[in-house]
């Protein structure tokens, strides 16, 4: 049996961290969700995520700020990284940071579920 | 003996008598010698030539007959009565018969002649032409009048200049901005009062280094420059006017971002030194990012909950589906339209607002606009099967602008034409690349445009509503947003329409080969 692949979703709004939990978990993926960005590092090693999925804007942190300094860790920098974000500017700064996928919101089903299993490829 | 004495006598008389004519010819003084009765008896030849008259005009003839001056004639016979002689310096006088020569000025006597009785015999009349002279000390008169109006005319420009320096001196004063007034040298000669609150000191005797050392100028991405970047040292250097957004720290470590701009003093051609000038923009600048920040706000608060809605409704149809329930289907297809909507509705909210806060960016990219035209048109299709979509021309190379921008102008003037033409069964496109500008144009055969809303169609919120009083649905921000995307990429838009005939929506964008 394949193992499912893990998705390490960030998001502050619990709505859509929700519902991206139940679509991504309905496709057969085991989805991490993380509403508080304290402990990243230490939870990307306890789980040990196949891809991210990272909100570019939240309360506490910025989501570009997580990617940066992921992307600039060698031990993390070869994590697929797909930001979603509702700001139209979303999409440059999301690739400035060193994001690997973008996606904007509002969004479909079918285009989160095609970009994530592109990103696992 | 006798006879030789009386010779010798005559002799002597003709002799002085010769001496006499000649020095009569010779003299440059007119004269002339009159009987008591004032008749002409001897004239010389500068009299002739003076009088105007022949020597046959004058001789025997009455003084007063040829020169008929009231004045001069009482002035003879007073000499006559009196037997004393008179003189006149610089006596004008008209001819009567060459008015054209003007005013004349004599320096004349006239001295009578007595016999032994002392009874006046005659006389000798003695004229000086001084008209150049007097004409001479008239124009030198008048030069003098002339010098010293010129000297009250300078008096009064020089009190005009003090004060205008007084005006600029109190704006320099006055004026809330930053002034520097550097040398050519960039040594600072003097500032206003503003200058010395920012820099806590006075810099006159600095250099601009140094003041801009002590003011720890740079740009506003926190970049140093070099002095060879600063406005002054442009403006030193030969141009007209620079300015230059930059980031100073004023004496309180307080951080402000000022606009710096710079004007040349010139002394004829010269550049003798320069003007600098720092206006305060911090507030402005701190707008701008309230701006920004309400835009990102906005679009991702609102986003957010329509997020969350259409992806749980897209989750239950897909359940729905498999649980073959038709009906609640539909009605959850219909809750995600709504929600489309919605979304679209925050997008042009939010679209309204950046060109109203001059933040609409544009992604530019070079694309093939005949296949952008071709993926509108079968996307736009099947939602709309009451009208047929007919495009005619095509661009036939790729074009630079921005892709997703000119698609939203496109599908809004789809939406409009379909919106606006109910009865209708055809929108045209019609594309035309002539003389590197693209021309686009959609056309439909609806409702109109009454003349007078024409150009305000493109206006923020207009909407137009048919002549029977149906109301369209929509914000009225659609092609506000179109007017500034088309703007943005230096093209023009504008609308041919007849009220009942339908309305062709053109829009242009120029494009490079």
């Amino acid at each position: 049996m394949k193992t499912a692949k893990k998705v390490l979703v960030i998001d502050d709004d619990l709505g859509i961290l929700e519902v991206i939990r139940i679509i991504l978990e309905e496709k057969g993926f085991v989805v991490i969700p993380l509403s508080a960005v304290g402990q990243i590092k230490q939870m990307i090693q306890q789980n040990k995520p196949d891809v991210m999925l990272v909100d570019l804007w939240m309360s506490g942190m910025d989501g570009h700020q997580i990617i940066k300094m992921l992307k600039g860790d060698p031990k993390y920098k070869d994590l697929p990284i797909i930001s979603i974000s509702a700001l139209n500017e979303g999409e440059k700064i999301a690739k400035e940071a060193g994001a690997d996928d973008f996606l904007a919101k509002p969004f479909n089903i079918d285009d989160l579920v095609a970009v994530i299993e592109k990103n696992l490829q | 003996m006798k006879k030789n004495i009386f010779e010798n006598l005559v002799q002597k008389n003709e002799m002085e008598r010769d001496i006499l004519e000649e020095i009569m010819e010779n003299t440059k003084t007119n004269l002339a010698y009159l009987d008591a009765n004032f008749n002409f008896i001897r004239v010389n030849s500068a009299y002739i030539k003076g009088s105007g008259y022949t020597k046959h005009d004058l001789i025997g003839k009455n003084h007063f007959q040829l020169f008929p001056d009231k004045e001069n004639q009482k002035i003879f016979k007073q000499v006559k009565r009196t037997g004393q002689a008179v003189e006149f310096l610089r006596k004008p006088f008209l001819f009567p018969d060459h008015p054209e020569k003007g005013v004349t000025f004599w320096d004349w006597t006239l001295v009578p002649v007595k016999d032994n009785k002392k009874k006046v015999q005659g006389f000798v009349f003695s004229l000086t032409d001084v008209t150049d002279e007097v004409k001479k000390d008239q124009e030198r008169e008048e030069l003098l009048v002339q010098i010293d109006r010129e000297r009250q005319r300078v008096e009064q420009l020089a009190l005009e200049e003090e004060k205008r320096a007084s005006e600029l001196e109190a704006v320099f004063m006055a004026l809330s901005d930053t002034l520097f007034v550097y040398d050519k040298n960039g040594i600072c000669v003097s500032a206003n009062p503003a200058a010395l609150k920012l820099m806590g000191s006075n810099p006159v005797g600095f250099s601009r280094d140094q003041i801009a050392n002590k003011l720890k100028i740079h740009g506003p991405d926190g970049q140093t420059f070099d002095s060879a970047e600063f406005p002054s040292t442009k403006v030193l250097n030969g141009e007209n006017f620079s300015e230059k957004k930059i980031v100073v720290e004023n004496f309180k470590g307080e951080v402000l971002t000022m606009l710096a701009t710079a004007a040349p003093i010139k002394y004829g051609q010269k550049v003798i030194g320069v003007v600098a000038m720092l206006h305060d923009i911090s507030e402005r600048e701190r707008l701008e990012k309230e701006k920004d920040a309400f835009i990102a706000i906005a679009s991702h608060e609102l986003k957010t909950p329509v997020t969350t809605l259409k992806a749980f409704t897209q989750i239950l149809q897909t359940h729905l589906q498999c649980a073959k329930n038709d009906t609640c289907r539909n009605y959850l297809g219909k809750i995600d339209f709504q929600i489309s909507k919605l979304s679209g509705l925050i997008n042009e909210m939010l679209d309204a607002t950046r060109v109203e806060f001059r933040k609409l960016d544009l992604k530019t990219e070079w694309f093939d606009f005949d296949q952008l035209i071709n993926e509108i048109v079968s996307d736009f299709q099947p939602t709309f099967p009451t009208h047929k979509i007919v495009v005619q021309g095509s661009v036939g190379q790729k074009i630079k602008g921005d892709k997703e921008r000119l698609s939203q102008v496109l599908i809004n003037l789809l939406l409009n034409a379909v919106k606006y033409s109910p009865q209708a069964q055809k929108v045209v496109i019609n594309i035309n690349l002539s003389q590197n500008v693209l021309q686009v144009s959609v056309q439909d055969s609806g409702i109109g445009i009454a003349k007078e809303n024409q150009d305000r169609v493109f206006d923020r919120f207009f909407r137009v509503n048919s002549s029977d009083g149906q109301r369209f649905p929509g914000l009225g921000l659609g092609l506000f947003i179109c007017s500034e995307i088309i703007k943005r990429h230096q093209g023009k838009i504008w609308v041919e329409s007849k009220e009942g005939k339908g309305s062709i929506f053109f829009f242009t964008l120029p494009v490079k080969k």
